[in-house]
């Protein structure tokens, strides 16, 4: 019988099946960080990629397009990485790691390498390789039981500090882009019109 | 509850929007309903459109926090509201329906907000005592 898992006939969890959860799945404390920071890193880097993509469009549109490509698929990857561990974590460090990668190399070609770039850059390799350690991390099968008791405050309290880190490293990332320099302050949106920066 | 992280945040949420709707109205009277301009509430500017969607929102959420299932939708939701709100509003910066806000640090606690909400909403509450089977 694999680690954690049951292996019975018809009316029985398949092979493969993660055994049942409560608050959180049932994997290692190391791995549920790596997992659920990397899936916050990850969403910002698709943010910052939607963001720079949305800037090249009028310019460089092969560009634009190839970087809100990435950016789907970050987002993608990120939300797959939340709902749990598994497989698509190794995939998911790859998208994030070459969403990094693809902010840089377009920096490069169209010579707008600026703080923008550097956000993404940063998030996706941070992403990549939190995913590729939760990955490792939750190989060797999950724990006997999932986590209970103060545990499941802990582990909120863990993604409240990964989420609050990946959004002030994206917030600044955005900020940089053209979207942000256009951006409304906060507070002054109305229905149908708002001021906008000069 | 404590067991229930989805519930948790919702409830949290929830009483800190709803708190935060409330108290802004001491602050913004006298600035138009949908004002170019708010007032200040400690480090979030505001008016009353926006005071109202704080409550809606709170209230929203506490109302979901009684169940795990409905606090796991309405946190996934009002999460990839927030976000797929961000992700549009990049295209429409120069138009008059912009209300992208990217540049304060008020939005750092914002996008962290809609992360949490996402974080919780898809992978807490997953399930109980139920495998898939053949």
């Amino acid at each position: 019988m694999s680690t954690g898992v049951s292996s019975l006939a018809a009316g029985r969890p398949v092979a493969g099946a993660r055994p049942a959860t409560g608050a959180w799945p049932a994997e290692p404390g190391g791995a549920f960080v790596a997992r659920t920071w990397g899936a916050c890193a990850g969403l910002g880097t698709g943010l910052v990629l939607a963001a720079v993509g949305a800037e090249h469009l009028a310019h460089h549109p092969a560009a634009a397009v190839l970087l809100l490509a990435l950016a789907a698929a970050a987002l993608g990857a990120a939300v797959l990485a939340l709902r749990g561990p598994g497989g698509h974590l190794r995939a998911g460090a790859a998208v994030l790691a070459v969403g990094g990668a693809g902010l840089a190399l377009v920096g490069t070609v169209t010579a707008t390498v600026g703080v923008a770039e550097v956000s993404g850059l940063v998030l996706g390799a941070l992403g990549g390789l939190l995913l590729a350690l939760a990955h490792r991390g939750s190989a060797g099968g999950p724990p006997a039981h999932a986590p209970g008791g103060r545990a499941v405050a802990g582990r909120l309290l863990l993604v409240a500090v990964g989420a609050v880190l990946a959004a002030a490293l994206t917030t600044a990332g955005l900020a940089a882009t053209e979207a942000g320099a256009h951006a409304v302050p906060h507070g002054s949106h109305g229905l149908g019109g708002s001021g906008h920066h000069g | 509850m404590t067991q229930s992280p989805n519930r948790l945040v919702a409830t949290v949420f929830g009483a800190v929007y709803l708190l935060v709707g409330l108290l802004g109205f001491t602050v913004t009277g006298g600035v138009p309903f949908v004002g170019q301009e708010g007032n200040p509430l400690i480090v979030f500017e505001v008016n009353p459109l926006h005071n109202i969607v704080h409550l809606l929102i709170g209230a929203a959420l506490l109302a979901s926090s009684r169940r795990v299932s409905s606090a796991k939708g309405m946190n996934t939701t009002v999460g990839a509201v927030y976000l797929l709100v961000g992700i549009v509003g990049l295209f429409i910066i120069g138009s008059s329906a912009n209300i992208l806000a990217l540049n304060g640090a008020d939005n750092v606690l914002h996008l962290g907000s809609a992360l949490i909400l996402l974080a919780v909403g898809l992978g807490a509450d997953k399930g109980t005592a139920r495998a898939r089977t053949v």
